[in-house]
């Protein structure tokens, strides 16, 4: 069966990724984050939220995912979540470090923990 | 007025007329970013360069710039000996666009037109220019170069353009 799957957008870096072709043929909808709140997110299996999406208007739609979710839907959320939207969800800071495989024994410190996901098929 | 890459380009879009007539009046617009939406004057659509080594990321100054004065060229290739930063592509300048800076190959991603408007506007294909805020690396005089360079290009507009 066909997922029907949105994912919001609003930069120039989710735009131009979005509508790439590997990516774009999967998208059945993109979501112009200022058009959040009044698209109704039950007509999607999932909703992608790309990272650095802006975190206030995620903040002011929470009740709508939960509202989704609470529905059986799907939410896929990347990025950091400094100011909590997703239902049970706690962001814990750690510092940046993008040049970790510059140093001796490289670890990125990230660790598969469920290594039998589809995922990670 | 500095727009970040971040901002809202549809937002920015529907209120281009603005934008001009800001320009119009003999003003300065820094936009650091990849541009996809029309409302920047003289703007073209952000085009990603095919990447095959790190090398491909290498930044060359062919015209100096006051923003990038005491700016070594390396230093905006590597931060942390990590490349790509400061730019992955560019947007093809409008005509009579002067060209600051480029890529290994060519690809040109700062420059600066005072054709389309009679404003000044500078642009630059990648991270804000306004997050070089090292002290400790040659970019850090970045910040406060834009921020005398647009004091000053403003006053050389506002005095009708002569320098």
């Amino acid at each position: 069966m066909t997922r029907r799957i949105a994912s919001l957008r609003g930069s120039a870096q989710q735009h131009r990724a979005l509508n790439e072709p590997k990516y774009r043929s999967h998208i059945t909808d993109q979501v112009y984050i200022l058009d959040l709140s009044s698209t109704d997110l039950r007509q999607f299996d999932a909703v992608l939220v790309p990272c650095r999406t802006h975190f206030k208007k995620l903040a002011a739609a929470s009740d709508q995912f939960a509202a989704y979710l609470e529905n059986g839907g799907t939410v896929v959320s990347l990025g950091e979540q400094v100011q909590s939207w997703l239902p049970g969800v706690q962001w814990e800071f750690r510092p940046t470090n993008y040049w970790w495989w510059t140093e001796p024994n490289p670890d990125s410190g990230i660790r598969q923990a469920l290594p039998d996901h589809s995922l990670f098929e | 007025m500095i727009i970040s890459g971040h901002s809202d380009q549809e937002f920015l879009a529907s209120h281009a007329s603005r934008i001009r007539e800001f320009l119009t009046a003999g003003k300065v617009i820094q936009f650091s970013g990849q541009l996809f939406r029309r409302w920047l004057p003289g703007g073209s659509t952000f085009v990603a360069v095919d990447i095959d080594t790190y090398l491909d990321y290498s930044v060359r100054i062919v015209a100096a710039h006051p923003v990038f004065e005491g700016v070594e060229a390396a230093d905006l290739t590597f931060r942390r000996r990590v490349a790509g930063f400061f730019a992955r592509g560019y947007h093809p300048p409008p005509p009579g666009a002067q060209i600051f800076m480029t890529l290994a190959s060519g690809e040109p991603i700062v420059y600066q037109d005072t054709i389309s408007t009679s404003g000044t506007i500078l642009v630059h294909a990648g991270t804000d220019l306004l997050s070089y805020v090292s002290p400790e690396t040659s970019p850090g005089k970045i910040v406060p170069n834009l921020l005398e360079w647009i004091r000053d290009e403003h006053e050389r507009l506002q005095r009708g353009g002569d320098s």
